[in-house]
């Protein structure tokens, strides 16, 4: 490995770059990009290369003699295949329109009332990540119960949601090799239904904290100074997750399969407090959700043939006998929820795994008692002959 | 002859030195158009290691 480095002094590159693209325009309000970290790396395996670039910024506002601190924005952005060394300086860029476009979400006036007033000094000395991590509330105070949507709750101690939810323990939780998953925040309608909770950052339960990585609660452990968590086994040459877990229902149904291997042992992850990321062994590590793919199906042999909804990870989806639908797991490393509309404590969440396919089927079965619908992850024979089927129906229905 | 040895060691050298570090540029690099009040003003470098910016492979 050799270092990665510019021609010119950061800033000035980064000067250029910015003025080049982003221009002065009408009256637009002068910020301060402050580069706090900028680290460009590489993971090599047999078959594939993925470069890695992490940007910390803050943005600053100077008035007079005066900064104020208005946001910090954290970015890592990879890209897998031959030859990543190339690719360094695009993934920068990304980085930074990621940080940049966050910013210009936020209202110009509440990040000015919220601002933090630093001097000179401060503004322009070098960073110092112990001292950035130790000023967060949730360094120095006891955890507040709640649920925390962002990151930004977790490190303010002021999770958003703090009643009307509940935290569940899944009872027959059985995947302990995996080193999570045992508890699931879910929130409680006014009729009492169990609601899952896909955009929730993590929660504090019983004085424990729990952090969802790659779809999975782990509990976070603090040594006065960062966190970690036990988390899943982990390739140590890619960097990258290597397992997946499907966990069925919200209370401890079975375990439907992809689970870690029984000798796999979970891998010890540090939570970056100040960058927002998870590395282990001081590298960023990513979950592996490549060709990942999700397959949801009603075929509906002598069955009912009203059409039946299902939710996929929030959004409702209307099936009519002999459709499917064909999701790209692959962009949603944050985990994948599917369940029923009004059965959403029999749901599924999981990871998913690189290269797999998951199939579901919608079931509403006319001789079923109940006459509700059932929804079950399938195997990939099953679940490939059957789309086959579907795919052939649909054919033949549009010939005639 | 010498002049000849000279200039290969010379070549070796160079490539040697050379091939220590990847310079990257942003001279090609585009950027995704963006909706905003503000402009960048001032970029501030405050990394506490302003050596390199990573690490990469060093390549043939």
């Amino acid at each position: 490995m050799i270092p990665a480095i510019f021609a010119q002094p950061l800033e000035e590159e980064l000067q250029q770059f910015m003025t080049n693209h982003y221009p002065k325009q009408g009256n637009q309000e002068p910020v301060i990009l402050r580069i706090n970290k900028l680290w460009v790396s590489e993971h090599t395996t047999i078959n594939t290369e993925t470069g890695t670039a992490e940007l910390l910024v803050d943005f600053l506002y100077r008035s007079g003699q005066s900064y104020y601190k208005l946001y910090t924005a954290t970015a890592i952005v990879s890209q897998n295949g031959l030859d990543v060394t190339r690719k360094h300086e695009q993934n920068i860029a990304n980085a930074i329109h990621s940080c940049l476009k966050e910013f210009s979400t936020k209202s110009w006036s509440k990040l000015h009332a919220g601002s933090i007033l630093l001097t000179e000094e401060e503004a322009k000395g070098p960073y110092d990540t112990i001292v950035a991590a130790s000023a967060y509330p949730i360094s120095t105070k006891t955890p507040v119960p709640g649920i925390y949507l962002t990151m930004n709750e977790f490190r303010n101690n002021a999770p958003s949601i703090t009643s009307g939810y509940e935290i569940r323990h899944r009872s027959t939780f059985s995947n302990i090799m995996v080193g999570g998953g045992e508890w699931i925040p879910v929130i409680v309608t006014a009729e009492g239904k169990a609601k899952l909770l896909p955009t929730a950052w993590g929660f504090t339960h019983q004085n424990k904290t729990y952090y969802k990585f790659a779809g999975v609660y782990y509990q976070l452990m603090f040594d006065g100074s960062s966190f970690s968590f036990s988390g899943p086994p982990i390739n140590d040459a890619s960097g990258l997750i290597v397992t997946s877990a499907v966990m069925g229902g919200l209370v401890g149904a079975a375990i439907a399969g992809g689970v870690a291997a029984a000798t796999s042992k979970p891998a010890m992850y540090q939570l970056d407090l100040v960058a927002g990321t998870v590395t282990y062994n001081g590298k960023p590590v990513g979950v592996n959700t490549a060709n990942a793919k999700l397959i949801v199906y009603r075929q509906a042999k002598g069955e009912q043939k009203t059409p039946v909804i299902v939710r996929l990870n929030g959004e409702e989806k209307l099936f009519h006998p002999n459709e499917f639908i064909e999701l790209d797991l692959s962009t949603n490393s944050a985990g994948t929820t599917i369940s029923l509309p009004d059965d959403e404590e029999n749901g599924f969440s999981f990871m998913p795994a690189p290269n797999k396919t998951y199939y579901f089927t919608c079931i509403l079965n006319e001789k079923a008692p109940t006459e509700k619908t059932v929804l079950k992850e399938v195997d990939k024979a099953k679940g490939e002959f059957d789309v086959k089927g579907i795919v052939f129906s649909q054919k033949k229905a549009a010939k005639q | 002859m010498k002049s000849t040895f000279t200039a290969l060691l010379l070549l070796f050298t160079f490539s040697i030195v050379f091939s220590q570090s990847r310079t990257l540029s942003f001279k090609n690099q585009s950027l995704e158009s963006l909706d905003r009040q503000f402009y960048i003003a001032e970029v501030i470098d405050s990394r506490p290691n302003k050596q390199a910016v990573g690490e990469v492979q060093a390549g043939l």
